[in-house]
């Protein structure tokens, strides 16, 4: 109601709201105020307290742990619906998160390029029109500079397993990994330690292996990233960490013999 | 205050999940368990309708200024210590302090049982919004409101426990006996806290 009021450019209204959709795809899902955007139009352009969340921990993206306990609760529902056995329950759970790795590769690689600030370049200053072409020009410019800038693909095995287990891990479960050890007896395999699983926390260890959806992000991660591999996840209760999960990384043969020919 | 029996009985009537902490007391056989929630369903029941109109005005009213314990709860001496446990606690991920809560907050359970007393044994009785039933039986026989008090902090607590990690399984399917392990885990560290 408000914006009818004060911009004198209805017309280009439509456009400027697709900045305030709730997402960023920089950052992510952000918190918004029905009224918050064309408020902070009207009065300045500079980012205002209504286009951020007031709770401190909202201004890293986080989803309620609890919601997102009974969503995965649903998809191992599901699964445990759909299957006839142990196995299948896991590889439906397997291939759940195997197509979510594959995206989160190209996300995340993108968000680490683009730095949140930068998003301040694509908003339109002004209301006028004249002003707002030129910046949807430079939008365009720059967003081409960030691809240009954008971090370069991981070809190591040892890179790319770091990344899993610090960008994906801090991106996933708010927290780096807790450790990231190459097997002694093959050369092929890697170990990725989680000392308290996030998703799994609360629930009690039966025989299906809940963390093989976790399994999946990672090998669809390594997939798309050409590192064709085999994931599985391990139970290895300890005494201060009874529900330590290792995810033993296995690598296809062909990715040794490149990562030979390149040394 | 040891405890010695931690009861869920479910909406209906039904046990599903008996614990015996004291080794060394008399146990009842699970059939006599079965029995006793059985019974406590059907006295919750009674006691609520026997229940005079002038008390039933009363505890609505009380119900309306605030919590029914009152600031009791907060000085209740092991709210502090359950803190020891903050370490897992702590990052629970929702917007929940690291002991799940540190207020005092409104007794449901207005109108029907809330604890019985015998020379021996007395039994605390915790009720839910959703009709869920929390009982302890302690081995001391006590009637002072401090005591009725730390033990509805405790099922409380209990309750917390069961809707994380109860009604997070998904291997759990409502109303059926509870076994998951990581519940009973948590609940014996709750109980050895005391």
């Amino acid at each position: 109601m408000s914006q009818k009021i004060i911009n004198p450019s209805t017309s280009v209204a439509p456009a400027k709201h697709s900045d305030s959709t709730g997402y960023d795809y920089t950052i992510g899902p952000q918190q918004t105020l029905p009224n918050a955007p064309s408020l902070s139009k009207a009065t300045t352009s500079l980012p205002s307290v209504y286009n951020e969340s007031l709770h401190a921990s909202a201004r890293n993206p986080q989803v309620s742990l609890a919601a997102y306990a009974f969503l995965f609760q649903e998809l191992v529902t599901q699964a445990r619906n759909a299957s006839k056995s142990v196995s299948e329950i896991e590889l439906r759970l397997h291939r759940n998160g195997y197509h979510l790795g594959i995206r989160l590769l190209e996300l995340l690689n993108f968000r680490s390029s683009v730095s949140p600030g930068s998003k301040n370049f694509f908003k339109p200053g002004n209301s006028s029109q004249g002003v707002n072409v030129a910046s949807s020009a430079f939008q365009e410019d720059s967003l081409a500079q960030g691809i240009a800038n954008m971090k370069r693909r991981d070809l190591r095995m040892v890179e790319i397993l770091q990344f899993i287990h610090g960008t994906v891990w801090s991106y996933l479960f708010g927290r780096v990994g807790d450790d990231l050890v190459k097997s002694s007896e093959r050369e092929n395999e890697f170990m990725i330690i989680d000392n308290s699983p996030l998703l799994t926390r609360f629930i009690s260890s039966t025989n299906v292996q809940c963390d093989f959806f976790v399994c999946g992000i990672i090998e669809g991660i390594l997939d798309s990233a050409s590192f064709p591999c085999n994931v599985t996840a391990h139970s290895v209760p300890e005494q201060n960490f009874d529900q330590k999960v290792v995810f033993v990384v296995r690598f296809e043969p062909q990715v040794l013999e490149r990562e030979a020919l390149r040394s | 205050m040891a405890i010695q029996t931690i009861l869920v009985i479910n909406r209906s009537g039904g046990l599903v999940y008996q614990r015996d902490f004291l080794p060394s007391a008399a146990k009842l056989t699970s059939n006599e368990y079965l029995i006793l929630a059985g019974t406590l369903q059907g006295v919750v029941a009674i006691a609520s309708q026997i229940a005079p109109k002038s008390l039933q005005i009363s505890a609505k009213q009380g119900a309306k200024t605030g919590s029914e314990l009152g600031d009791a709860t907060q000085t209740v001496p092991y709210v502090g210590s359950l803190g020891s446990s903050a370490a897992s606690a702590a990052d629970l991920g929702s917007f929940l302090g690291p002991d799940f809560f540190n207020e005092s907050f409104t007794s449901w359970n207005t109108k029907g049982l809330k604890h019985v007393t015998t020379d021996q044994n007395s039994l605390f009785l915790y009720q839910t919004l959703t009709g869920l039933k929390f009982v302890a039986v302690s081995t001391q026989n006590t009637t002072n409101a401090m005591a009725v008090s730390i033990a509805e902090n405790l099922l409380r607590k209990a309750y917390c426990l069961y809707a994380d990690y109860v009604m997070k399984n998904p291997f759990y399917e409502p109303e059926m006996p509870i076994r998951c392990e990581l519940f009973d885990k948590k609940l014996g560290e709750l109980v050895a806290q005391l």
